[in-house]
Parts: C-alpha cells; sequence; structure tokens
C-alpha cells in the first residue's frame, strides 16, 4: 500500500523503454493502455487509502524528507491524479484508430511513448514534494507535449509546436529561477520544509522576487488571461487526440502548481493577500472570461471556440480560487473536475467524428444530429452541462461558483459571472442550430455505430451522474479546502 | 554584486533575443543564452566565501556548496533536450515551409 505512490511513476517509466525496443505499434498500443488502466486502479486505491488514513508519505531509498526526496501523496493530490489518469485512459481507449490516422506510421510507438512521458510528467508534478523535482517533471510533460503537438496532420502543427516551446521553456526557467531564490534564503528543497522556514516577519528581496517568478511561469503554464495565446494555436493544431487529453489535463496541471506553491509553500506569508496578487489576478481573470467568451462567439473554426472556451472556463477556476475562501476553492475543485469531463467530452467528439482532418468549421457539423442520434445527443447533453443547465455537472459548478462569490466581499462580480454565462449561450446555440437544424452537407456520410463512440456516452452520462449524485467532487472538494484552509487558520 | 547584475543582463538579453528575432534558429541561441543566466545564478548562490571545493580533506575545512551545482547538471540536461527538441521541429517546419523567418511563416 506504502508503495502506491512511487509505481504510479515508476511503472509507465519502466514500460516506456520496453515500447522503444519493441518498436511495435500494436504492442506499444496494448502496454500503454494497460498501464494507463494499471495506474486509474492504483490512483483509486490510493484515493481509497488517503481518504481512510490521511496523508501517505514514500521516502524514496529510505532517505528521510529534509535531506531525501519525499512523494507526498495528499487528499489534493489525489484529487488531481485522479482527473488525470481518468483523462488519459479514455483518450487512449477511445483513440486507438484515431492515433493511427492522424499519426505517421513510423512514428506511432514514439507517439505513445511520448504520451506516457507526459503522463508521468503530470503525475510527478501532483505527487511530488520537492521543489526541484517539480521542475524536473514539469520539463518531462512539457518537452513530450511538445513533441505530441507536433504530430498533427495540420501543416502548422509544427510551428505550434516550436512556439509552444519557446513560451513553455521560458515558463519553466523563471520557475527554475523561482526555486533558486528560494534555496538562497532557506536553504532548502522540501516543500513542507520551506514552508516552515519562512514567516510574516522576515520577508527578504530572494522571496518578493521568488513569488513574481513563480507568477508569471505558473501564469504562463495554467494559460492565465493576457498570456493564453499558445493555447488557442495548441488547440487548433495538434492532433485532435492530444487536444482532447490536453483539454482535461494540461493546464488544470498548472492550476494545480498554483495552488501547491501559492497556498501550501507560501502559506505563512499569504503572498495572494499580502502583495494584493489576489485582487489583481481577479481583475485579470475577469477581463479573461468576458473577452474570451467574446471571441469564442466570433469563431468560425470549432476547435478555436472551444480552446476560447476553455480559457473562460479556467477564468472561472482562478476567480474562485483568487476569493481567497475555502468555499472558493471548493467552488474551484469541483469546477476543475467538471470542466475537464465536460471538455473531454466535446473535444472527443470532434476527435471521433472527423477523424483525419483538421480545421473543422461549424458548417461541417450541419445535420449531424440526424446521422449520428446517440453521438449528437451526447454532445448536446455536454453543451447544456459547459452552459450550466440544471440537472447537469455544470450547474452545480457554476451554483457553488456564483454562491461562493456572494459570500465573499467582492459579490459583484457574480453579475458579471452570470452575464458571461449568458454569453454561452451564444456560441452553444451556434452548434446546436448547425447540428439539429441544418441540412446535411455531406449525405454520404454513414451513421453506422463504432466502439470509440461509446466513451462520448459514457462522459455524457458521467456528466449528468456528476450533476445529481455530487459526493465525489462537492464533497470530496470541502473536505480538500477545508484541511487547506486550516492549515492556514493555525 | 556587480556580477549578479551581469548576470541579470544575459537573462535579459536572452528573453529580448526570444522576443524580438523573427529567425527560429536565433530564437534558439536566444532560448540558450537565457537559460544559462540562470544556470549561473546557481553556480553563483553556491560559492562560500573562502570556500574550498567540495571534495572532502578534513573536517574543520570550509567548503562551497555542492548542492546547486547538482541540481544545475539536471536543468542542463533538460536545456539540451529542448534545444536539440527545437532544432528538430526547425528540419521540420524548413522542409515544409522553406523559410524559418518567423512573420513569413505567420503569412502563410
Amino acid at each position: 500500500m506504502s508503495q502506491i505512490p512511487i509505481l504510479i511513476i515508476i511503472l509507465p517509466l519502466i514500460i516506456v523503454p520496453i515500447i522503444l525496443l519493441l518498436r511495435n505499434n500494436l504492442y506499444s498500443y496494448i502496454l500503454s493502455i494497460a498501464v494507463s488502466l494499471i495506474n486509474l486502479v492504483l490512483t483509486i486505491l490510493l484515493l481509497q487509502y488517503v481518504l481512510k488514513s490521511g496523508n501517505l508519505y514514500y521516502e524514496l531509498g529510505s532517505w528521510s524528507a529534509p535531506i531525501g526526496i519525499r512523494l507526498n501523496a495528499d487528499l489534493l493530490a489525489c484529487y488531481f491524479l485522479l482527473l488525470i489518469n481518468l483523462m488519459s485512459f479514455i483518450c487512449l481507449a477511445a483513440g486507438k484508430k484515431i492515433i493511427d490516422d492522424t499519426v505517421q506510421e513510423n512514428n506511432i510507438f514514439l507517439f505513445y511513448i511520448a504520451w506516457l512521458l507526459c503522463n508521468i510528467g503530470f503525475c510527478g508534478i501532483i505527487l511530488t514534494d520537492d521543489i526541484f523535482n517539480l521542475f524536473v517533471f514539469l520539463e518531462i510533460s512539457s518537452l513530450s507535449s511538445y513533441f505530441l503537438i507536433s504530430q498533427g496532420t495540420h501543416k502548422a502543427s509544427p510551428i505550434a509546436a516550436i512556439q509552444y516551446l519557446f513560451i513553455g521553456s521560458i515558463g519553466a526557467v523563471f520557475i527554475l529561477l523561482a526555486i533558486g531564490m528560494l534555496y538562497v534564503n532557506t536553504g532548502t528543497l522540501n516543500m513542507t520544509d520551506i514552508s516552515q522556514s519562512i514567516s510574516i516577519g522576515n520577508i527578504s528581496l530572494p522571496i518578493v522576487l521568488s513569488i513574481g517568478l513563480f507568477f508569471v511561469g505558473i501564469g504562463i503554464k495554467s494559460a492565465l488571461f493576457p498570456l493564453h495565446g499558445w493555447l488557442v494555436k495548441t488547440y487548433s493544431y495538434a492532433p485532435s487526440i492530444v487536444v482532447t487529453y490536453f483539454s482535461g489535463t494540461s493546464t488544470k496541471v498548472g492550476i494545480y502548481i498554483l495552488l501547491r506553491v501559492f497556498l501550501d509553500i507560501f502559506h505563512t506569508i499569504e503572498p495572494l493577500e499580502y502583495y494584493d496578487l489576489a485582487s489583481f489576478i481577479l481583475f485579470l481573470s475577469l477581463l479573461g472570461v468576458f473577452l474570451s467568451t467574446f471571441f469564442a462567439i466570433r469563431q468560425n473554426e470549432v476547435n478555436k471556440m472551444l480552446a476560447y472556451s476553455s480559457i473562460a472556463q479556467l477564468s472561472y477556476i482562478l476567480i474562485a480560487i483568487m476569493l481567497m475562501t475555502p468555499e472558493g476553492l471548493s467552488a474551484a475543485l469541483i469546477h476543475i473536475f467538471n470542466h475537464s469531463i465536460i471538455k473531454t467530452g466535446l473535444f472527443l467528439t470532434i476527435a471521433v467524428l472527423f477523424v483525419n482532418q483538421s480545421n473543422i468549421t461549424i458548417s461541417d457539423l450541419s445535420g449531424y444530429g440526424k446521422n449520428f442520434p446517440v453521438l449528437m445527443l451526447s454532445f448536446l447533453i455536454l453543451i447544456l452541462s459547459l452552459i450550466g443547465l440544471p440537472l447537469t455537472s455544470g450547474f452545480i459548478s457554476k451554483w457553488y461558483l456564483v454562491s461562493s462569490i456572494l459570500d465573499s466581499n467582492v459579490w459583484y462580480i457574480s453579475i458579471m459571472v452570470l452575464v458571461t454565462s449568458f454569453m454561452t449561450v451564444f456560441y452553444a446555440w451556434l452548434l446546436i442550430e448547425k447540428i439539429y437544424f441544418s441540412d446535411l452537407v455531406d449525405s454520404k456520410k454513414y451513421s453506422h455505430f463504432e466502439f470509440r463512440y461509446s466513451f462520448v456516452i459514457l462522459l455524457a452520462i458521467a456528466s449528468i451522474f456528476l450533476g445529481i449524485d455530487t459526493t465525489l467532487t462537492v464533497d470530496l472538494s470541502e473536505e480538500i479546502s477545508n484541511q487547506f484552509y486550516m492549515v492556514l487558520d493555525k | 554584486m556587480t556580477i549578479y547584475l551581469l548576470n541579470m543582463a544575459l537573462f535579459s538579453l536572452g528573453l529580448i533575443i526570444i522576443i524580438r528575432e523573427s529567425n527560429l534558429i536565433k530564437k534558439i541561441i536566444g532560448l540558450n543564452i537565457f537559460q544559462s543566466s540562470v544556470f549561473i545564478f546557481y553556480l553563483l548562490i553556491s560559492k562560500v566565501e573562502n570556500g574550498l571545493p567540495p571534495v572532502f580533506i578534513d573536517a574543520t575545512s570550509v567548503y562551497s556548496n555542492p548542492l546547486p551545482h547538482v541540481l544545475i547538471l539536471t536543468a542542463i540536461v533538460v536545456s539540451i533536450a529542448t534545444t536539440s527538441l527545437a532544432l528538430a521541429l526547425v528540419i521540420k517546419i524548413k522542409n515544409i515551409y522553406k523559410t524559418i523567418e518567423e512573420d513569413e511563416l505567420d503569412e502563410t
């Protein structure tokens, strides 16, 4: 039981060289999906264990904490691990044919290697208790994601990859420098140790610099509003299955780092309140919600529309976190989970329908409601969930978001949140109208049911299920945020 | 203190090259300068005044801190991987578009 945190990282790492040696596309698929399934099962076991008996620490090589490197599986980590591994498994299970058709024949086994490495990076970021390890895992996931993005069928996909490489590397170097500043001041790299050795009394220049550098670096990784440019380009040119995977994971991991750094490592000096960073981010996020919802309405390509919609939803999550209340944090966590399921479902629908195509415009979807009744019904449910209609998971997130804003001292923001939610209806309607009230452009499209469609349906059912039975998201999120703010009050 | 300022100049120089240059190879060079400045920062903070190289001679001597050196070794490996991946992408872009100037790429 105590070995689970390291197994989640080490098992895929053992599989990766095996795939490299086999150089066989089918075997590499079987191995990757098997290891993702094992990871998912291990994560669920870990979550159950942590819920029952508290944080699980794993000391690498049995070197104890401040000197050795430690993995720390707390409830927040398990929550994000569950999200990441679930999305990875769903995308791999649904994506066999999509990957075979989009990626070049001799690159397929490399594609799976990059996929697994990316997932290892995400899991490592989440589990580690050593801040330098966080940087290394961040780079592992970033480097493999640059490769994944460059494999798209669109001819601009290498450009999207290299531009993301530049901006991503700048972000990573900022984080590296921030870690250096922290090390200068505290002499340790263990997160728990760092948070104990900085206190409100002795804030020095390196700490202030470190906060600023972390803010920019994390802002790039989590597509905080003015730093979101890479996201739209990446989402429109990367392979569709990679977009599906990243929509639910990569920016969420950015938000995880934000929570870890600002609410855990720096919790004793409360940088978000002390320097008014919170109101600054709140302002940026509000601007982000407005502008990206506005841009989403004006887009003609489905992927770009969904990308802007993702930026808007990420801004909602940041708004909720920046309220600095336990209710806000739990609203953010609920929305992280629900939004991942919704967006993965939406992108997956596009990916399974237009396997070998890029630049899908809204009019390409014309009349699909008649030919793919079940699939499009699921798509409709997911869109309604994105708007936040009652009985869907989107409603639960919006409800908790608005009520947490009303409880805080910036209640007037809730009006803007409601207005932008209403604006979501506009671009959702553009999609619904084409799907259900337009004639079919290409009548040769057949409506034969395929196995990979079932994952979209599964996600749609999950979205309704999470809208009715909220034990998983709400209870867990409230538990996590209570733990966090209990530490803060001490 | 001067050396920290010089290092900061290197840091800004790298960042400016990445942002302003249009040629992708020059951008990669800029990224390398940018990353190197942070590596040098780590080396600077590990220096202890009158410290010997961290090789054990006797228990009373003062040693420089070896940990940042080890850390930065990892970061250098990461930086090499980033550079090689970026160069590979540049080759791919060159094959598709016959140019590596970013402003020309944006037009096509």
